[in-house]
């Protein structure tokens, strides 16, 4: 079966700028995509494609089947959510819900019935009366998906929808977005360039980055085996150093994820690093050690760890690196240097194994 | 000692904030008001019977049922062009569009004396144009026509500015979301992207009204002493008559009426929407 949602191909360019390449993307009903990148990545251009406000180049867009790139966005039956909430000022909080059914030609009743439900759902009954201008932020945004559930959307598109409000409120709202995709299984895909948000609303995710999909997967996938240096960059934290795998080969970047960098305390003169210092993060610790290469390094380790090795600023540590990637530049697959458990730590080039490491 | 010193320093400044408040009320005493309540006094100076007298008599309603008919064709064919205009220089690109901008405020920095002048060398018996109307027998000077074509020209940039300010605010995502929400072009426009210039509308007919209600020099120019206006009744009554209560009574009336059509306009707008 096809899915239900399905690009293929689909290509843009504004004023002979591309900004889509050739995207294909697919979408199981019931189920959510985040579309993660950074700003300028062509993501809401997709999404306003997808919606039908944007006719794209070339390519196809399916919708259940059926190709919808012809059909206007008024009869697409897509909900979309906006950035800005983009909720109709001179209407109250009951007449923008029932906006989409009014349109429609639905008897008033039925859409005063549909309202009162909606707004039960986002727990705002008490706003029915309102104009959107004396409602909070995250009021309004709520209010805007109400507006869009209300005509019982095949699709459901969200365009940073949390990106103008503060941190408390976002975490809650993508909660009870989640929540609320899950009950009513909702098909929706989400544009964020917040890797926190597009793990928690997301099924799974794509990632994008210069108008084209680097990778799609789980979070877990993306995290573990980046399928580009731009993924294992942007998804996650990591260092990236300029230096030879192998002893003797020239120098190719390599990305290194902080957990993965194996620190240990050696006396005043041995060892590859000095620790600069040191972020408590609760129950994790970011050390920031400074290479005798002249590279920085971030490092992290449990709060028990830290304390049992009795570690300060200025010491000497021998690093050692349990994985490393490298990516060459034409996006090949990449080479992952991963020794099985049982066998020590790689050596790092030029440098001696770290002793008694513990694994 | 310092609490002391800081408390000193809050007074002055209390201090000087009156001041500065109080100085703006007095100018704008001065400037603005005392001139207006001068002409109260002076029509009301014989009693409210004698101010009713001066407003009803026949010279003065026709003088004002010119000056609202004329003023209502002038809103109304500024309420089309203004909105016309304001969406193609927001909404479309095209090569001059800032020219053109900047053109359409000309009418403001334009005399009205030259305005009556322009009209005049256009559309008199001799000129070009008016040779073309009178031959079809539609004399435009002296006509009111040819008083509401000057008001036009007066007026112009009001409706647009006040159009085109809101317009340039409004958030296209709202017309965007209306089409996702399942309304046409059409709908859209009426639903979402009317409602939402009202408050420009509004303040575009409030302006041009009341600039078209209150035009003298280009009005008395092309009225070629055969018809008269609010303004033109009041210079009539002062200048020739000579009664200042009279002509003072007619003024209050012309001061009032933009207050009262504005108050009517708002009142009619906020119950179209309760609706």
């Amino acid at each position: 079966m096809p899915p239900y949602l399905e690009v293929r191909g689909v290509r843009m360019a504004f004023g002979g700028k591309r900004v889509l390449e050739s995207v294909d993307l697919a979408v199981e009903r019931g189920r959510s995509l985040a579309i993660l990148g950074p700003s300028g990545c062509g993501k809401s251009t997709l999404l306003r494609i997808i919606s039908g406000l944007v006719r794209q180049d070339a390519g196809e867009v399916r919708l259940d089947g059926e190709r919808i790139d012809a059909v206007p966005a008024e009869r697409r039956g897509i909900g979309f959510l906006f950035q800005h909430y983009s909720l109709f000022p001179h209407m109250t909080v009951r007449q923008n819900i029932e906006f989409g059914l009014r349109m429609r030609g639905v008897p008033p009743e039925q859409r005063a019935a549909r309202a009162r439900e909606l707004l039960r759902l986002i727990g705002l009954e008490g706003l029915a009366d309102r104009r959107p201008g004396r409602l909070s932020g995250g009021e309004q945004q709520r209010v805007a998906l109400a507006r869009a559930l209300a005509i019982e959307p095949r699709l459901l598109l969200l365009d940073e929808p949390f990106g103008a409000l503060d941190a408390k409120i976002r975490r809650r709202l993508r909660r009870d977005l989640k929540a609320l995709q899950r009950r009513l299984g909702i098909t929706m895909v989400f544009v964020t360039h917040d890797q926190d948000e597009a793990f928690e609303v997301g099924d799974s995710i794509a990632v994008m980055h210069g108008g084209r999909i680097e990778q799609v997967g789980l979070p877990r996938d993306l995290y573990d085996h980046p399928a580009t240096g731009f993924v294992a960059r942007f998804v996650g934290n990591v260092n990236v150093l300029e230096m030879p795998v192998d002893p003797g080969e020239p120098a190719e970047e390599v990305i290194i994820r902080p957990e993965d960098v194996l620190v240990e305390r050696v006396g005043d003169g041995e060892g590859h690093a000095t620790l600069a210092n040191y972020v408590f993060l609760g129950p994790l610790i970011e050390l920031s050690l400074a290479m005798d290469t002249g590279d920085e390094l971030a490092a992290i380790m449990t709060k028990v760890e830290f304390v049992e090795r009795g570690l300060r600023r200025g010491q000497r540590m021998r690093v050692a690196f349990r994985a490393l990637r490298t990516f060459p530049k034409e996006q090949e697959p990449e080479r992952v240097i991963v020794p099985p458990r049982s066998m020590g730590p790689p050596e790092m080039p030029g440098m001696e194994p770290p002793l008694g490491m513990r694994w | 000692m310092a609490g002391e010193e800081g408390g000193g320093r809050t007074e002055l400044r209390a201090m000087t904030k009156w001041l500065m408040v109080s100085l703006a009320f007095a100018l704008f005493f001065v400037f603005v008001l005392m001139p207006l309540t001068s002409t109260v006094r002076f029509a009301f100076e014989d009693g409210p019977g004698k101010f009713w007298g001066a407003i009803t008599t026949e010279d003065a309603l026709n003088a004002l049922g010119n000056s609202m008919l004329i003023a209502t064709v002038v809103t109304l064919v500024n309420l089309g062009t203004g909105i016309l205009i304001a969406w193609v220089i927001v909404r479309h690109d095209f090569p001059g569009r800032s020219i053109f901008r900047t053109l359409i405020e000309l009418p403001i920095a334009v005399p009205t004396a030259v305005v009556g002048i322009s009209f005049i060398m256009l559309y008199s018996p001799e000129a070009f144009l008016g040779k073309m109307t009178d031959s079809w027998g539609l004399a435009i000077i002296p006509s009111v026509t040819g008083i509401i074509l000057a008001h036009i020209f007066v007026t112009f940039p009001f409706m647009v500015r006040s159009v085109s300010v809101v317009l340039e605010k409004l958030d296209v995502a709202q017309e965007e979301a209306a089409h996702t929400l399942g309304a046409s072009r059409r709908q859209t426009l009426w639903h979402v992207t009317l409602p939402a210039l009202r408050g420009g509308v509004v303040a575009g007919i409030a302006l041009t009204f009341t600039r078209s209600l209150g035009e003298f020099g280009s009005t008395f120019m092309l009225a070629g002493g055969v018809l008269r206006t609010g303004p033109l009744e009041i210079y009539h009554l002062s200048e020739v008559n000579l009664d200042y209560q009279a002509a003072s009574s007619v003024a209050i009336l012309l001061m009032v009426l933009p207050f009262v059509i504005l108050f009517g306009l708002n009142w009619a707008v906020d119950r179209m929407e309760a609706n």
